[in-house]
């Protein structure tokens, strides 16, 4: 059992540091993880999306091409596909690169099947050089079904990221929940540490302060002892043996002096 | 007088015992690298911090006076489910500040409510700090406290004075000091054997450990969403229904089977009757389900045996819908929601000795009716009652009926249909845990207002503590 007030006092305030201390590592540790989380999102489903978007586009603008061809302006539709097909491919492999859901692999793959089935059309449509008549209908009938599929696989891969991204963010919303939380728990600790610190502190400071000062103010030489009414073994408890001390010596030297 | 150091002291003991369970929960969470580490280890460090503190400044104490141990019982189990709740409140999920209450106090009260959808989804430091706050709540946590406390004798016979009812004591047959060991060996005997049982029997060591911990606290936690269901497995059920009903017995005469005393759980006259009587119901409802073709005989014998000890010792592990069976297997089930465990065991409720008590006194007094000079004398195992421990009882029983019906009523007005409301607030109050309606085997407390998940949370509190505890600390503040 712990006697000096002052050795309490110190562990107690330690005591309060380290409750603090362990809050706010916590409340970093939590940030930190929310921050690896966002990079995270930010470096895969994002890049993800970003690519899905790339495709779509190019893929359109090379349905358009082959469209432009189809009514006549021939150079620069071509121009359009040839583009686009590049945009395309270079998407495809910055989403092969940056594979980071289970069902991805699989989405990636219905892709190129379905960008290569159509781009194998367009080409067709330009090898043969029909009239436009004869090309219209082949892309009625072909090449626009096949555009729909490989525009519907695309879709699928970004609606996945799309999904992972929400499902991530719900993630991080709950980390910066439980990184709030050590401090707000540790606020309320405070201030019931404080609370008992103060209740604490007026049972073992403040009224053994009282009660020696009470009993010094009622004493008269008579009484023999000085009697603060003490329990604890601490510094008080050592004042009021020294202050007994002080008035035995006093009471010698005035009973010698008198003889 | 109460010395408000003195309380903050003991106070500060359990919130140690509390922060010991929370660190060995926040390493399970280190091992499996889980996402619960930093909410089990923060909250043990803030219980230890905070149970320091007192222990620093408060000297030895000589001597606990009983309205010291009163205020320290009641106000640790608060303390204990507020402390106990941090873990789940800062981790999140499907923990709200009320859900972290409301599933706090079913630990610890060892009731087994839960407004958990998917206990599935919980990390496994998580889970067992769930089974924990059962392992803990099952005896009390003031009983653990003793245990270890290094205080004199004055201060142990206090607090057992405020934790252990007068009708518990009196089938230990042992001084006062010896009955704490008793309790807490039998506890960790029947632990350990459902353990190693468990695990025999193809379950994982950790759902051994915390399906056991469930069981012998009779709180009815599992670490699954359809419970023992889940296992489907008929020798798994029959080890639990033997120690759920072990658990729902007098921890005296438990100790007195094993060390092969006289007076034991076989020669009890109140123990061999409530074997009885749960045979009865297991034989009543299993014949019904026989005959209206829900079961075949052995399976309805299974059926019918789990739910009806698992009712009757408040543990509320569940393997069937009962929900869906016929009226009077319902009625039977929901006598044994009322009826219970025994005194002296880790179930809640009114306890059969109650009951059996209960049926002497009201024949004691119509034999007075007729012989108005007569003496006659209510007797258990041959002890005679003394007048003021029935008068106890019959004051015990119209409270619980009063708390009972009283939460009932509020329920109902809360907008929630009768059936739930009533079974609510019996299945809260009893340390049951499933009722009917929305709150059925299978069901959860999760889609109940937040001022019901209160009302009930207090209700479960007042059950664990026999209520009187709780109304006569209202009374000493009153007096005040």
């Amino acid at each position: 059992m712990i006697r000096s007030l002052q050795i309490k006092l110190v562990l107690s305030l330690s005591l309060l540091v380290v409750m603090l201390l362990v809050a706010a590592v916590m409340s970093m540790m939590e940030f930190r993880n929310m921050g690896d989380s966002v990079k995270g999102v930010l470096n895969n489903n994002f890049s993800s999306i970003e690519a899905a978007k790339r495709m779509m586009d190019a893929l359109e603008r090379e349905d358009s091409g082959l469209l432009l061809w189809i009514i006549g302006d021939r150079e620069e539709g071509a121009q359009t596909i040839h583009s686009s097909q590049a945009i395309i491919r270079s998407a495809l492999r910055d989403a092969e690169k940056n594979i980071t859901e289970t069902d991805e692999p699989r989405h990636i793959s219905d892709i190129t099947e379905g960008y290569d089935a159509y781009h194998a059309s367009v080409l067709t449509i330009l090898e043969e050089a029909s009239p436009p008549a004869e090309a219209k209908e082949t892309y009625d009938n072909e090449t626009r079904l096949l555009f729909f599929r490989a525009k519907l696989a695309v879709n699928a891969l970004l609606m996945l990221n799309q999904e992972q991204m929400y499902h991530q963010s719900e993630i991080i919303q709950e980390r910066s929940r439980r990184a709030m939380m050590p401090a707000f728990i540790s606020l309320v600790a405070a201030v019931l540490f404080a609370l008992l610190l103060f209740y604490f502190i007026r049972i073992y400071f403040f009224r053994p302060v009282k009660q020696l000062t009470e009993s010094i103010r009622d004493y008269y030489p008579e009484k023999g002892r000085l009697d603060g009414g003490i329990v604890t073994r601490d510094e008080f408890k050592q004042l009021e043996e020294e202050m007994n001390n002080l008035i035995s010596r006093l009471l010698w030297r005035r009973d010698n002096h008198k003889e | 007088m109460v010395r408000t150091r003195v309380v903050i002291k003991y106070l500060g003991y359990i919130l140690l015992f509390n922060a010991l369970f929370l660190f060995i929960a926040a390493l399970i969470s280190l091992f499996q690298r889980e996402s619960s580490l930093n909410a089990l280890l923060f909250s043990a460090a803030m219980c230890a911090a905070l149970g320091t503190f007192p222990y620093l400044f408060v000297e030895k104490v000589e001597e606990l006076r009983f309205h010291e141990g009163l205020a320290i019982s009641v106000l640790g189990w608060l303390l204990t489910c507020i402390m106990g709740m941090m873990p789940y409140y800062i981790w999140g999920g499907e923990f709200t500040l009320t859900n972290a209450f409301f599933e706090s106090v079913s630990g610890f009260t060892t009731t087994g409510a839960s407004i958990l959808t998917d206990v599935e989804a919980l990390p496994m430091g998580l889970l067992f700090w769930r089974s924990s706050t059962s392992f803990i709540g099952g005896v009390g946590i003031i009983l653990f406290v003793l245990l270890v406390l290094p205080e004199k004798k004055g201060v142990q016979s206090s607090f057992y004075r405020a934790e252990v009812s007068d009708l518990s004591k009196m089938s230990f047959r042992t001084r006062s000091r010896h009955i704490v060991r008793i309790i807490v060996t039998v506890y960790f005997t029947l632990i350990i054997t459902e353990t190693i049982l468990l695990k025999l029997l193809g379950m994982s060591f950790f759902d051994a450990v915390c399906h056991s911990l469930s069981t012998i606290a009779t709180s009815g936690f599992s670490t699954r969403n359809q419970s023992i269901a889940a296992f489907n497995n008929a020798r798994i059920e029959m080890v639990i229904t033997l120690f759920m009903l072990l658990s729902s017995m007098h921890f005296g005469l438990i100790y007195a089977t094993m060390t092969g005393k006289k007076h034991n759980i076989f020669t009890s006259r109140p123990s061999r009757m409530y074997m009885i009587l749960v045979a009865t119901g297991i034989l009543l409802i299993a014949f019904q389900l026989f005959h209206e073709a829900r079961y075949n005989l052995g399976d309805s014998f299974r059926y019918a045996a789990f739910q009806v000890v698992s009712l009757t010792s408040t543990t509320g592990l569940v393997t069937a819908d009962t929900s869906l069976w016929p009226l009077f297997s319902i009625v039977v089930l929901i006598y044994f929601s009322f009826q219970c465990g025994m005194v002296g065991s880790t179930a809640g409720g009114i306890k059969f000795d109650r009951i059996y008590l209960f049926f002497h006194s009201v024949s004691k007094q119509l034999k007075l009716i007729l012989h108005p000079n007569g003496i006659y004398t209510v007797k258990m195992d041959k002890r005679t009652i003394e007048h003021e421990l029935e008068l106890q009882i019959m004051v015990f029983i119209i409270l619980y009926f009063f708390t009972f019906f009283v939460t009932a009523l509020l329920l109902s007005l809360m907008g929630l249909d009768g059936v739930t409301a009533f079974s609510a607030s019996f299945a809260t109050l009893g340390n049951v845990g499933p009722g009917y309606g929305d709150v059925s085997s299978f069901g959860n407390y999760a889609a109940m207002p937040v001022a019901a998940k209160y009302l009930l949370s207090a209700n479960m509190l007042l059950g664990r503590l026999e209520i009187m505890n709780i109304f006569a600390l209202f009374m000493m503040s009153r007096r005040k």
